[in-house]
């Protein structure tokens, strides 16, 4: 995969336009590599926003977490 | 193009340092799944994991709750695959999945972790570190095969 290919997908999958199953899909082999791209490009990895068919999967696991924190503190 | 096997073969030390590193927290389980993908690739070196990893966590879980009747199980996902992958829908029903960023979120919120924004730059730029000392061990090794090659012909 040509250099420039390679940092046009990390700055797509950064600003949430493709996702990391995709960049597999198009030879991404490693996870390290993709974080690798992110922090030469000064880039960070995307937060999902809540929404989406399995945000309630996400809330639930959200406020499992939450109250797992809080039986903690 | 990298195979996935010779990825593996380069990286086991790391593996096996971080599994020897996090013995009694993080528990590696074996799965039908890889076992068969193992097999395979044996035939085949090129062949790709092709959604694998998703099918060895569902058999992992399914396993897990069927055995554990109270156990309530987190399923962490990278957050751009959260969104859309179909078999978030498929989980068995006392798994639920959350993204690192929901994660980083709660821990924020709960004030465990100073900043989710401050841990995601530090993994990239780890990340970053990471390659380039990569990068640079192999460009020492390939110079000291080089003079090796050079003194061997002299």
């Amino acid at each position: 995969m040509a250099e420039s290919d390679r940092e046009r997908m990390i700055r797509q999958y950064a600003a949430g336009e493709i996702s990391w199953h995709t960049m597999r899909e198009r030879g991404f082999d490693s996870f390290l590599d993709d974080l690798a791209g992110l922090g030469a490009l000064g880039l960070r990895q995307p937060v999902a926003p809540m929404e989406g068919p399995n945000v309630e999967s996400q809330q639930r696991a959200s406020a499992l977490i939450r109250e797992a924190l809080k039986a903690q503190s | 193009m990298r195979h996935r096997s010779s990825l593996w073969g380069r990286r086991r030390p790391q593996i096996v340092d971080w599994i020897r590193a996090n013995f009694g927290q993080v528990e590696i389980v074996p799965t039908e799944i890889y076992a068969e993908y193992e097999a395979l690739q044996a035939i085949n070196p090129n062949m790709r994991s092709n959604g694998r990893g998703e099918q060895a966590a569902l058999e992992v879980l399914a396993y897990e709750v069927a055995s554990h009747p109270e156990l309530q199980a987190l399923l962490l996902l990278e957050d751009s695959d959260i969104r859309s992958r179909e078999f978030v829908r498929l989980l068995p029903e006392r798994v639920t999945a959350l993204s690192t960023g929901d994660l980083l979120h709660e821990l924020e919120s709960a004030c465990r972790i100073q900043s989710s924004d401050q841990i995601l730059d530090e993994a990239a730029a780890r990340g970053s570190q990471h390659r380039k000392a990569e990068a640079n061990d192999c460009g020492r090794a390939c110079a000291s095969a080089a003079s090796r090659t050079i003194v061997t012909t002299e």
